[in-house]
């Protein structure tokens, strides 16, 4: 259980390459999760989170083409491999089962959740 | 196009991170540095940095190449913690009495340094204090310079003048002179009565309020902390508050000041608008700001005469100084400006803190290099099983590293924990501020560990490896080692000594016989400020029957031995010149004001004639005491015959007669000589009443006078001011320096001794075996007590030879500047000897009375 559990972060980078499909590098990921969730992730958070995920398993790579704008290096490309969409999917049932089992009567009025 | 990150990013990420993850980075930041060009340089800089900071990180980091077990670079700091734990659990002792060299050390130095800083930037705060001017005024070329009202007393007109771009007028209320009443209370007060362009000049920040309500005539502007006191327990501002100096008025708080910083000259408890009253008696001091441009001399040459055009002042100079500079120069006194500066001050702690930077420098490398020859051993066996040299250096640099942090953390809790104490004991005047704190106490940390660091690995790199092995690697006590002790000792010894002679000329200085009394005298001032008589008729008759009511009731006090109106003879003459009649020139002499009782309460001596008395003088008459000094510079033989005249009051006054001389006595500052003294009968009845009492009756007079007060101030707050306090307050300075000597000379004294304990607790363990066979050999107690302590004896002995005769010099050169000075003598350093060689046999008894009683067989069994 605890192998396989996700942090925040990760789940959210999971999701973030997900979404991106194709286009899921480092920098790009890194802009994504700004742009959706206004928070200010470092480059080198990104990577160290992504490349933790790739040694359990959870993503691949494979290096695309040298650009100019990157100073002639390469770009590693990710994609999730089936234990990652597992792991994912794992997570959200644990969510929504917890969600599930909330008393309807906790959630009142002002809590608009 | 986006253009290239600094080349030190790709070096430093292609040397520390794996591989293949660094061309995805190095990539990556490429990319986003061609994104954020729009912003501005820092901001830009900024965000990048922390995103390459960021990439250092565990997951990313390389494996160290040179031991396969550690995985990363975390564990690479792990392994140094944990050998860095061992060797100071192996050298407990050591470490600890190294980090408290540095901790005392460094402190200290802080103490110094965060003064020196505070004095250097004083008024720099305001962004435009150096085009600031003063303008000041000589009346004719002998005399003073002042800073008066030029503007108005030479009608001149600032804005024909193209350098000046704004002028500001400030009259400067001093405490005693306004009172402050918040409907309740009344309270004194320093106040500025200033123009609106204040803020202009000046930049004092506000905590609430807003700059320009000042040029509202009904605001006033308080500091923090005035306004905490008079307002304990509501927001001031919007409340009413009155003033009452020689004008009255009514004025509504608009803005709270930030207390005023202290590196401030300038400093005040309420700012009042000058425009509010049509005048103010209290002569103000004009400022002018000058364009970027500005030239002072030329400035200076052009404005020199024009004040001559007024024809009371024919021979009167004009000019401008800068307010920068008066800080230190001193060079008019004005009341807007609470303290100076003393440049010699300055200079000699400077001394001070380049003498704790040496001897903590000299005492941590010391003791360092100490140890770590001691542990020639286990260094070169480490070589032997195949530590390369790098290696040794990489122990020895995370091993200083982690001695600097630990140093610089713990030195800055034991300043943060001391600050107010010391300060306060040093009488520094000083807000605390947190980070230059930190740097100063890092600066010397860092520069003790850097030094100690090089020393180390250039003896790793002496070590030959074959002696080692051979054994016949020797350690003698390195002649470096006894130099380093020299110069630590003369150093010590001239702090000290500089302490006690300092303490010894301030102690003769305060038991001085003045000739003047000064105990049991106390003084009231029952009226503050007096209302102007042409300007309210009736508060003149009310301050006369309230002055009726003090005179009546003071004398007929029980316990009270004598009473005289006026100031106590303590630096507080005025200058005016005077001649004999007839004669060509005029010279400048102090005066002071006197009523007949005045030598009764003092205690002054008759020469020749008498004193002032009631029924032969009158108040504001044309009589005159003088002192012997007076005599002597006038050239008085015959009392009956030498008529004085002044030029100040020449109309008033044609000739004045002297009619007695009274005997020498001080009534300034005792580095100063008795100068030439005139005494006047010419008291305002608004002055002050002095109070000389039986000590018996203390409280008891005290009580009364407090009734007294209360009558004639039924809202005021009663405060009296004993003459002891008075004196002593005049040798503050002298005082503070004492009191830094003192303290710092026992730093150097407690560094130096650490130092001293750490060589000989080595030096035994070292010569163990040697003794041992000395003893086995025949030699006794004695000898090898005195073998042991020979080194650093010898040592004591030459920095004591080296810095006598040093200190006797610069100490005779202080003492100069005392009129009234004690002499230096043997016997002050052979004392300041003695003590420095007591603490040092102390320190060093512990570790060589235990060799020297060491029984043999175990000396020679050990190792």
């Amino acid at each position: 259980m605890s192998k396989d559990h996700l942090g925040e972060l990760e789940e959210l980078i999971l999701l973030v390459i997900l979404k991106l499909e194709e286009q899921a590098y480092g920098l790009a990921i890194q802009k994504e999760i700004q742009s959706e969730t206004s928070r200010n992730v470092t480059i080198g958070a990104v990577h160290g989170t992504v490349n933790r995920l790739e040694s359990k398993g959870l993503l691949e790579s494979a290096f695309g083409g040298a650009t100019e704008e990157r100073g002639g290096r390469r770009k590693r490309f990710l994609k999730i491999t089936s234990a990652g969409m597992d792991a994912l999917r794992q997570s959200k049932e644990l969510r929504l089962g917890l969600w599930n089992q909330i008393p309807s009567l906790a959630i009142t009025k002002d809590d608009t959740l | 196009m986006s253009r290239r990150p600094s080349i030190w990013v790709e070096r430093l990420i292609e040397r520390i991170c794996i591989k293949d993850y660094s061309e995805e980075i190095i990539g990556d930041l490429y990319e986003y540095y061609g994104e954020v060009q729009h912003m501005n340089y820092a901001k830009r800089q900024l965000l990048f940095v922390r995103h390459v900071l960021s990439t250092v990180r565990p997951d990313l980091l390389k494996k160290p190449k040179f031991n396969p077990k550690l995985k990363n670079f975390m564990d690479v700091i792990n392994l140094a913690l944990k050998l860095n734990w061992r060797g100071f659990k192996a050298n407990k002792l050591v470490t600890i009495l190294s980090l408290m060299i540095l901790i005392i050390g460094s402190v200290s130095f802080q103490f110094v340094n965060a003064w020196l800083t505070n004095e250097k930037t004083t008024d720099q705060f305001h962004q435009n204090i150096n085009r600031i001017y003063l303008m000041t005024a000589q009346f004719n070329p002998g005399s003073d310079w002042s800073a008066l009202d030029v503007q108005r007393i030479f009608n001149l007109d600032y804005s024909k003048w193209p350098e000046v771009s704004n002028t500001l007028k400030i009259h400067g209320y001093n405490n005693g002179e306004i009172k402050i009443s918040n409907g309740q209370t009344e309270f004194f007060g320093t106040a500025f009565m200033a123009d609106s362009t204040f803020f202009d000049f000046f930049d004092f920040p506000l905590n609430t309020g807003d700059v320009a309500s000042f040029a509202d005539p009904a605001n006033v502007f308080l500091t923090a902390s005035y306004a905490e006191k008079l307002f304990p327990d509501k927001d001031p501002v919007g409340e009413r508050i009155s003033i009452q100096c020689d004008q009255t008025g009514e004025y509504f708080v608009a803005g709270i000041l930030e207390d005023i910083p202290s590196n401030s000259s300038i400093n005040f408890d309420v700012l009042i608008p000058r425009h509010s009253k049509r005048m103010w008696r209290r002569m103000p001091q004009n400022l002018i700001m000058v364009n970027e441009e500005f030239d002072q001399e030329a400035f200076n040459q052009k404005i020199a005469t024009l004040g001559q055009e007024n024809q009371r002042f024919p021979e009167s100079t004009l000019g401008a100084t800068a307010l920068a500079d008066l800080y230190w120069t001193q060079f008019v006194s004005v009341p807007i400006i609470s303290k100076y500066g003393s440049e010699r001050y300055f200079e000699n702690l400077q001394w001070v803190s380049w003498i704790i930077i040496i001897i903590t420098v000299v005492a941590f490398v010391n003791l360092q290099t100490t140890v770590q020859l001691n542990q020639y051993k286990k260094t070169g066996l480490q070589r032997i099983i195949g530590a390369t040299r790098r290696q040794l250096v990489h122990e020895v640099l995370s091993s200083r590293i982690l001695l600097t942090v630990t140093a610089i953390a713990l030195a800055s809790a034991v300043y943060y924990v001391l600050f107010d104490d010391i300060s306060n004991y040093l009488d520094l005047n000083l807000d605390f501020l947190v980070w230059p704190s930190i740097i100063g106490i890092s600066m010397l940390v860092l520069g003790s560990g850097l030094l100690s660091f090089l020393t180390m690995i250039y003896n790793i790199y002496q070590q030959d490896i074959i002696d080692v092995v051979t054994g016949t690697f020797r350690i003698k006590v390195p002649q470096f080692q006894r130099l380093v002790m020299v110069v630590q000792y003369s150093f010590t010894i001239l702090l000290l000594s500089g302490a006690m002679i300092m303490f010894l000329q301030v102690r003769s200085m305060l038991t001085m016989d003045t000739g003047v009394n000064q105990e049991n005298i106390v003084s009231v001032d029952f009226f503050g400020i007096v209302p102007n008589q042409s300007q309210d008729s009736l508060a003149a008759l009310e301050h006369q029957r309230k002055l009726d009511y003090v005179k009546s009731h003071i004398h007929s006090m029980p316990g009270v031995t004598a009473v005289t109106q006026g100031i106590m003879p303590l630096n507080r003459a005025y200058q005016s010149s005077w001649k004999k009649l007839g004669e060509e020139n005029f010279v400048l002499i102090n005066a002071m004001v006197v009523d007949p009782s005045y030598d009764e309460v003092f205690g002054l001596q008759l020469k020749e004639g008498r004193f002032f008395s009631d029924s032969l003088d009158s108040n504001g008459g044309s009589a005159l005491i003088i002192n012997e000094a007076a005599k002597e510079l006038l050239g008085i033989d015959d009392l009956m015959n030498a008529r004085l005249t002044t030029s100040t009051r020449a109309a008033n006054h044609a000739d004045w007669q002297i009619v007695g001389v009274v005997e020498d006595y001080h009534y300034e500052h005792l580095a100063d000589d008795i100068e030439p003294l005139l005494l006047v009968y010419q008291i305002h009845d608004s002055r002050e009443f002095v109070v000389q009492f039986d000590p018996n009756q203390r409280a008891s007079v005290m009580s009364e006078l407090e009734d007294i007060y209360r009558h004639v101030n039924p809202a005021g707050i009663f405060t009296y001011r004993e003459m002891e306090d008075l004196v002593l307050r005049q040798y503050e300075s002298e005082k503070r320096m004492v009191a830094i000597y003192s303290l710092f000379s026992l730093v150097a004294v407690a560094i130096t001794a650490i130092g001293l304990f750490t060589f000989t607790y080595y030096e035994a363990q070292r010569r163990t075996k040697e003794m041992g066979i000395r003893k086995v050999i025949g030699a006794e107690f004695k000898n090898v007590f005195w073998l042991m302590n020979k080194t650093f004896l010898m040592a004591l002995t030459i920095a004591f030879l080296i810095s006598v005769p040093v200190s006797w010099f610069f100490l005779d050169e202080w003492l100069q500047g005392y009129a009234n000075r004690i002499d230096v003598s043997a016997w002050m350093f052979i004392v300041v000897g003695t003590f420095i060689g007591a603490v040092a046999m102390l320190t060093s008894l512990w570790s060589t009375l235990k060799l020297s009683h060491n029984n043999p067989v175990d000396s020679l069994r050990y190792e």
